[in-house]
Parts: C-alpha cells; structure tokens; sequence
C-alpha cells in the first residue's frame, strides 16, 4: 500500500485531526519498538501498555493486516513521513462548537460527518465562545454559520410581527 | 496820357538840345577849316577872327538853345500845369464819381442789409417755430415711447413675479416631497437598523440567560440540528 491508501486507512477509523496525529504517534512508537528495539511485542501486546486511548487502540486495532505490512524497517520512518506530509494537505472541516466536546460526543460527530459529508472528511474541532447554540464551520474555503443567529434570522419575520403585536397592545 | 505827352516833350527838348550842340560843333569844325584854309594869314588875326566869329556863334547857339530851353520849359510848364489841371479836375471828377457810386452802394447796402436782416429774421422765426414743432413732437414721441416701456416693464415684472412664484411654490413642493422621501427612507432605514439590532439583542439577552441554563445534551442536540439545517441548505455541496 503506498502512503495514500494508507492515509485513507488511517481516516477511515479516525474522525479528527488531532485524533489522526495521536494515531500516526502511536503508530511511529509501535513500529520504532518493533524494529529498533529488542521488544518486539505485537500490535495488542503493545497497545495494551502504550500511552493511547481505548477508542484509538481499537481503531488501529481494527485496520487490516496489509496496512502494516506496509512498514519495514527501512521504509518505516519515510513513510511516516509522507503520511504525514499527505494529511497536511487534505481538505480538513473546522467545526466550530460553543463549548468543548469530549471524545464520545467527538466521535458520534465525527460518524455524523462521515455518514452525511464524505466517509474520508477530516474535522478540526475549534471552540468558540461566542456562539449560542448551535454551530458554524469552514468547508471549502467558505464559512456557514448554523448558530443561534441563523435560527433567529430564520424566523425575523414572525420575531418581527410579535414585537409590532407587542408595540401596538403594551 | 498826360505822363506820355510830358515824355515826349522832354524827349523831344533833348533832340533839339543834341542837334544844337551838333549845329555848333559843326560850325566850330567850319572855322577850323577856314584857318588851315587861311594859313597864311597871320595867326593873331586869325585867331582874333576865329575867336570873334566862334564867340558870335556860341552866342547865338546859347541863345537859340536858351530859348528852346525857355520854350521847353515853357511848354513843359504849360503841360505840367495843364496836367495839374486835369489832374485836378479828374480828381474832382473821381472824387465825385466816388462819392455819388458811395451814396448808391451806401443805399444799395443799407437795402440788402435790411433785406438780409428781414430773411435772417424769417429765418430765425422759421427754425424756431421748427424747433418748437420738433421738441413739442419728440416730447409727444417720448412719452409715448416712455408710457409704452412703462406698460411693458409692468407686464414683464407681472409676468416675472408670478413665474418666480409657480417656480419657488414647485421648488418647495419638490423640496417638500424630497425631504417627506428622505424622511421616509430614514424611517425605513432604521426599521431595517432596528429590526437587524433586535435581533443582535435577543442574541445579547439569549446570551445572558439560555447560554448558563442550556445543558450540555441540549447544546449538543442544537449542534446536530443546525448540522441538519445545514446538510438540508445544501452547505456540504
């Protein structure tokens, strides 16, 4: 596999880009261990005592055997490399959200993206204060602000009509 | 005339002089020819005859000469006194002459003078009455011409006025209707400024009290909602 399909592996079982980054982190520690050390313990053995979530274990866990297969010794690090060249490069989603996600609620956003946007879409999650309710994002160079200023503006006529109810009959 | 004849006689004196002188310059020679002729006779005789016949002769030429002198002045007395006459007489003549050609140009004048100050009187009469006629006529003009400017001047100043009033009363109005415009665009435009702040403020109030009353499962269910809205506006396209 060269290191586009690889990537697209990588995504498939990845939602963010942080989440990708940590992945490709574990990935080097796991392959570092397996050819330049005297370890050598398998993909398991080693994610059970790496510095890794459960969610990002099971996900490299989950990727098929050609995957890693891939990385030998001398091409290890290169490709790393290029991985990680190729994912800078990738059209990324920048979410923003009103308050800060935890990795559960990170996660069924992510299949929400993949399952309604594009099985490979890459997301930054980025917290924004000021946005009531709601949320806004960056796709393709433009900007869509789904927030609580959408909804009000969605319905500024009838808002509109209440208020002149309201002036007429204080 | 009488100069000429006054010429002529002296003229006429002066011939008869020279003749005498010659008459005597040829006897003179006639003697010296009888001496040569006489030569032999003794000198003092001769010279007494010739003497004696030489004074004879200059006496009788200085007498005939003396009166032809006396003649000529005579005549030329007689002539000039003649002319004094004439002279006098023409003169007097003249003088009369003059006199009466005086009186009849003195007449003559006084009559065409008068004549003259009569046409220069009707003259004058004329190019007064003349002068008159023209200025009563100009003043007729003039006035004519000066009631016909103050007719038109007034009708031009009616006529200004009441443009100048349709054309101020439609300025206004204009002015009227542009500014009830301009009022009405501003009541408009901050219907518009107003509805837009309403809505900043209901997001200001909002802000203040839903945003530390929502939970987290309902800020997330409003997350997919407005996922939803967008997917269905056709953002992820």
């Amino acid at each position: 596999m060269d290191e586009k399909e690889l990537l697209t592996q990588l995504v498939t079982v990845s939602y963010t880009k942080t989440d990708l980054t940590r992945k490709l982190r574990v990935l080097r520690e796991f392959l570092e261990q397996k050819y330049y050390s005297r370890g050598g313990q398998t993909l398991a053995d080693f994610l059970k005592v790496a510095n890794c979530t459960k969610e990002d274990a099971s996900a490299l866990l989950s990727l098929k055997s050609e995957f890693y297969k891939s990385f030998t010794k001398y091409n290890s690090y290169p490709l790393l490399n290029k991985i990680n060249r190729l994912l800078n490069k990738e059209e990324i989603i920048h979410v923003y959200l009103p308050y800060e996600m935890e990795d559960a609620e990170k996660e069924k956003l992510g299949i929400w993206f993949k399952k309604n946007v594009n099985n490979k879409v890459i997301l930054e999650l980025i917290v924004d204060p000021s946005l009531i309710l709601g949320c806004a994002f960056a796709y393709k160079g433009v900007y869509h602000n789904f927030s609580l200023k959408f909804f009000i503006n969605s319905y500024r006529q009838d808002i509109r009509k209440l208020l002149d109810r309201y002036a007429q009959n204080p | 005339m009488n100069a000429n004849l006054i010429t002529i006689s002296i003229l006429v004196i002066n011939v008869l002089a020279v003749l005498l002188l010659g008459l005597i310059l040829y006897l003179i020679k006639k003697e010296k020819d009888v001496l040569d002729i006489n030569k032999n006779k003794p000198e003092e005789e001769i010279i007494r005859e010739a003497r004696t016949k030489s004074e004879s002769i200059i006496h009788r030429a200085i007498q005939k000469a003396q009166s032809i002198i006396a003649a000529s002045e005579l005549k030329g007395l007689k002539v000039v006194a003649e002319e004094k006459l004439t002279g006098k007489k023409i003169a007097k003549e003249y003088k009369k002459g003059i006199e009466t050609l005086e009186g009849e140009l003195k007449d003559k004048f006084e009559t065409s003078s008068k004549s003259a100050e009569h046409a220069y009187q009707e003259f004058i009469e004329t190019i007064v009455q003349k002068v008159q006629q023209h200025l009563s006529g100009n003043q007729k003009v003039l006035e004519d011409k000066a009631q016909i400017f103050i007719d038109s001047a007034k009708k031009t100043l009616t006529g200004f006025t009441n443009e100048m009033e349709s054309t101020v009363r439609t300025q206004v109005d204009e002015e009227m209707a542009k500014t009830r415009n301009e009022i009405e665009e501003y009541k408009k435009k901050r219907q518009n400024i107003l509805d837009e702040k309403i809505v900043d403020i209901l997001e200001e109030v909002l802000l203040l009290t839903i945003n530390k009353k929502l939970t987290l499962a309902d800020q997330s269910d409003f997350i997919y909602k407005a996922l939803e809205e967008a997917k269905k506006s056709h953002a992820f396209q």
